[in-house]
This record gives structure tokens, sequence and C-alpha cells, in this order.
């Protein structure tokens, strides 16, 4: 199995091309330790355009030594919820953010 | 040049402690305090300027800085009697030293040091205001630049015997006008012309970690013991005094910005603590070698209301992006500070008298030279090799498109 660092840096660039092609966040510390979660991301990646995004995965797959999807686990992952990883405080603020009445740190820190 | 045994060890000992402290205060107290409040993706990048800052100012003191805020020359800027710290002398043989003309009981060395420490963090607490969005390289120009065109001379106005804010009489014992109006002011024009984070008003930015927040307000709040109580070089009853107004007015403020805020959301907040307490660090700043613990009271509660209202309602009334409210605090709270010195003076503390005009046109000097100077280094940086970062690497963050590194 790959280093840590390894994973990292590989989950880190994920991260941010998720974000840039398809506007979704990832939780690369909770992908590095939840197989389940990892595999979400790495199909994730599936769907995007980018054409780096298709290598890493692959290279995620086999860091992680996630089994790989078949397409009748893939058809039963699509139809269920997104596994979610423990909240990230980006995750909390953006729901925090879309209740109403609540608008922490949204224009202001104080 | 004087004999060895004119050196006071008991001084020297508390300045090379308190230079160690202020310097601490920086590295990795603001580090620390301003890493916790920013998001995540730009952790490392507030880190890497503050410690980035600290580097090079350390280098520009050395070289110049010093000569020009410190040697007599003009009422407006010093000379360069003391470029690369030529004639800064200490002889062993001859059991001869320099010391500085306003510090005669400790060596120069130790002067200059402890003034390095104050020109390291004034530009440094600037780093808050156009967190998230500056280059790297467009940052250390500005510092640069900045410290020697502006903090310099106004160091030199204040607290050079010669320079024409001292002349007149205006009290700033530790730097109210020279570290945190002045800080203040260029945070403002700062976060007006570098411009808004991009999803500024319409995204929720949450703080990254509000502990590393408290751990860096408190070696703030430690520090500027060594900020405040060194302001007198000398281990002596006024450093003593100095030191005790600055915890009663810290932790006043602290308690005010907390009723303040717990009134108006409904709850007291661990960041509006710190803050508090900075506020009040701020304020008492210029008066802590002038004002009795009364004063010291007084001051806090000021602070920590005012700066609130400067961090919140201001803030949104006028609508800027002032990313960690330098403005709010360092220059309000200076704001605040400075004038009420004059008010708050206790003649037997220093035998200063205090006049409220003299304070403001500190004040007033100080906004506008260091405000329209700030405004002139940026044009010219952005002329040239540009102050902000693309969007694209705004939205990933500061770590990995500027530095290549991230939190994990």
């Amino acid at each position: 199995m790959a280093s840590a660092s390894e994973i990292f840096a590989v989950l880190g660039r994920i991260h941010v091309l998720l974000r840039r092609d398809l506007n979704r966040i990832t939780d690369i510390e909770w992908a590095s330790t939840d197989k389940a979660y990892a595999r979400e991301v790495v199909r994730l990646c599936g769907t995007g355009t980018h054409p780096d995004l298709s290598m890493l995965a692959a290279k995620l797959t086999t860091m992680l030594e996630l089994a790989p999807v078949t397409p009748a686990v893939a058809a039963r992952a699509a139809q269920a919820p997104a596994p979610m990883g423990p909240t990230t405080q980006a995750a909390l603020a953006e729901v925090t953010a879309r209740t109403p009445g609540a608008p922490r740190y949204l224009g202001s820190l104080r | 040049m004087v004999p060895a045994d004119k050196i006071s060890g008991g001084d020297t000992a508390w300045m090379l402690t308190s230079t160690a402290l202020v310097l601490l205060m920086t590295i990795p107290g603001l580090a620390l305090f301003y890493a916790g409040m920013v998001r995540k993706k730009n952790v490392l990048s507030v880190m890497a300027q503050v410690f980035g800052v600290t580097c090079l100012i350390s280098l520009v003191w050395m070289v110049v800085g010093y000569s020009l805020a410190f040697t007599p020359g003009t009422p407006y800027i010093g000379g360069m009697e003391r470029v690369l710290l030529y004639g800064m002398d200490f002889m062993k043989d001859a059991g001869k030293l320099t010391v500085h003309h306003a510090a005669t009981t400790i060596p120069e060395s130790v002067y200059m040091m402890y003034q390095m420490t104050f020109a390291i963090i004034t530009p440094a607490l600037i780093i808050g205001a156009f967190a998230e969005r500056m280059k790297f390289s467009a940052m250390m120009a500005f510092m640069l630049l900045w410290s020697l065109l502006v903090y310099s001379p106004v160091a030199h106005w204040v607290w050079e015997p010669g320079g024409w804010l001292a002349t007149m009489g205006a009290l700033d014992f530790a730097g109210g006008t020279v570290v945190h109006i002045n800080a203040g002011i260029a945070g403002f024009v700062c976060a007006f012309m570098v411009g808004k984070r991009v999803g500024f008003g319409t995204e929720p930015f949450p703080p990254y970690n509000l502990g590393l927040t408290m751990t860096g307000a408190a070696m703030l709040w430690v520090g500027w013991f060594g900020f405040n109580a060194g302001s007198a070089v000398a281990a002596d009853g006024r450093a003593g005094m100095a030191m005790a107004v600055t915890h009663i007015a810290t932790a006043t403020a602290a308690l005010s910005w907390m009723v303040g805020e717990w009134i108006v959301r409904g709850k007291p907040s661990l960041l509006g603590l710190c803050s508090g307490a900075v506020a009040g660090l701020v304020a008492i700043t210029p008066a802590a070698g002038f004002v009795n613990p009364r004063g010291a009271l007084v001051i806090g509660v000021a602070a920590g209301l005012a700066c609130y209202w400067g961090a919140t309602w201001l803030k949104r009334r006028i609508g800027y992006d002032d990313s960690l409210d330098v403005f709010g605090i360092h220059g309000v709270g200076g704001i605040v500070g400075a004038l009420l010195t004059g008010v708050l003076v206790d003649k037997g503390i220093s035998g200063a008298e205090g006049s409220l005009m003299t304070q403001a046109i500190a004040v007033g000097a100080t906004l506008l030279y260091s405000g329209v100077m700030t405004a002139i280094i940026l044009v010219l940086i952005n002329m040239t090799i540009g102050v902000r970062v693309v969007e694209e690497e705004e939205r990933d963050g500061l770590d990995i498109s500027s530095h290549e590194e991230m939190v994990p």
C-alpha cells in the first residue's frame, strides 16, 4: 500500500479537480481512511470531464486497494444516497448557511 | 560609546526577555491567531506570509530600517549613520559599547533588536486584511517597501526624540500610532484596493480552527507584556505598572466585547473573547506607560465595545472585505487608545501631560500618511507584478496554488 503522503497527494489533486469540474467538495482525510467513501470519490471522478480524473481515480483505487466497482454495485450506489463522511467544518457551514436565520460567517467573520 | 559598567544588568536582562516575547507574538502568536481564522485551504499560506515577513523585515531593519527610524536626521526621517549597523559596536577588550540616546542603560544591540521586533509585527498585522487572495511575491514586495517608506518614518516621528510628533508632545508609549493605527489604516486601504474575495457575502467562509486562534491570542497576550512593559526600557516600577494596566485593559476588553456580542447575537463566542482581548491589548498600547489601573479599566471597556462595532457594524456598513478585521481591531482600537491616552494620562506615573488635540493630530497624521503611501505602493506593485492571484487559484486555495502544500 502506498504511503500516507502519496495518498494525500493524489486525493488533494482529485479534491481540486472535482471542485473545479463538478463544484463538489470532498473530505480527503476521510477518504484516506474510509474505503466506502473513497469508492464514492472514485465514482465521482468517473462523472467528471477533466482528463486527469480517470487517471487519478485509477491510481487511488490501486493505492487504497479498493475493490473494483462492478456494474451491479455501481447501480445500487447510484440509487443509494452517497455515504457521508464526518461533517467537515466546510460542509457544516454550507448546511448552516442554507438554514434560514443562520448567516454565520457570511460576509463577516465576527 | 560608553564604558560597559554604565550598562544596567537588570534593564538589559529584561529587554532581552522582552525582545524574545515580542518576537514570539509574531511567530507563532500572530501566525496561529490568523491561521485559525481563515478557511482550511489558506491556512498554510497565511503562516508562510507571516513567517516570510518576519525574515524579510529582519533583514530590511538591519540594512537600513533601523537607521531611518532611530538616528537623528531630520524631524521627518532619520539618517544613514547606522546603515548595515555600522557604528553599533561592542568592544570587549576596551570595555566599551554603544548605546542609543533614548536607552542609555542597555546595549544598543539590544535596543536595535527590540525595535526590530516591532518593525516585524507591524507589517505582519496587515496580512490579515488581504488574506486568502494576495500573491506571495506581491506581498513580500509590498512589505519591503511599506517597512521602509511607512513604518520607519512614522516610528521616527513618534519615538526618535527629534521626531516632529515627539517634539509636539504626542504620547505613544508602545505603538498605538506607530504600530496599530499604522497597520490598521494600511489594512483598510489594502482590503479596498485588493478587492473582495471571490464568493464574499454569498458563500460562508468558516474559520479553519478557532483553537489555533485562541492559542495565538494567548501568546499575543503574554507576549504583549514584552511589548508594553518592555517599552519602559527598564526593569522598574514603570514597567511594572505598564504590565498591570496591560493585563487589566485586556481582560476588561475581552469581557466588554463578550457582553456586546451576547446582547447582539444572543451568544458569547470564543472568537469574540479572543478578539476582545486583542482589542484591549491594542488600545492600552499607547497608554501603558501613562495611565493608572482605573484608566486601564476605562480603556478596556471602551476598546471592547468600539472594536466590536468596528469589526461588525462599521465593516458591513462600508462594505469592504477586511478578511480578519485588521482595521476594525487595530485601527479602531489604536484610535480609541491614542485619544483616551490624552484624556486619562496620570501625570504622577510619567510626568507627562496629555492633550486630546495633540493626540488627534498624531492620529490624523498617521492615518493620512500611511493611507496615502499604502495606496501608492499598491498601485506600483499592481502595475508591475500584479497583487492578486487569479480566480482559479483563489478558489483552489493559496496553500496549493501558491505553495503546493496543504493541511491534510
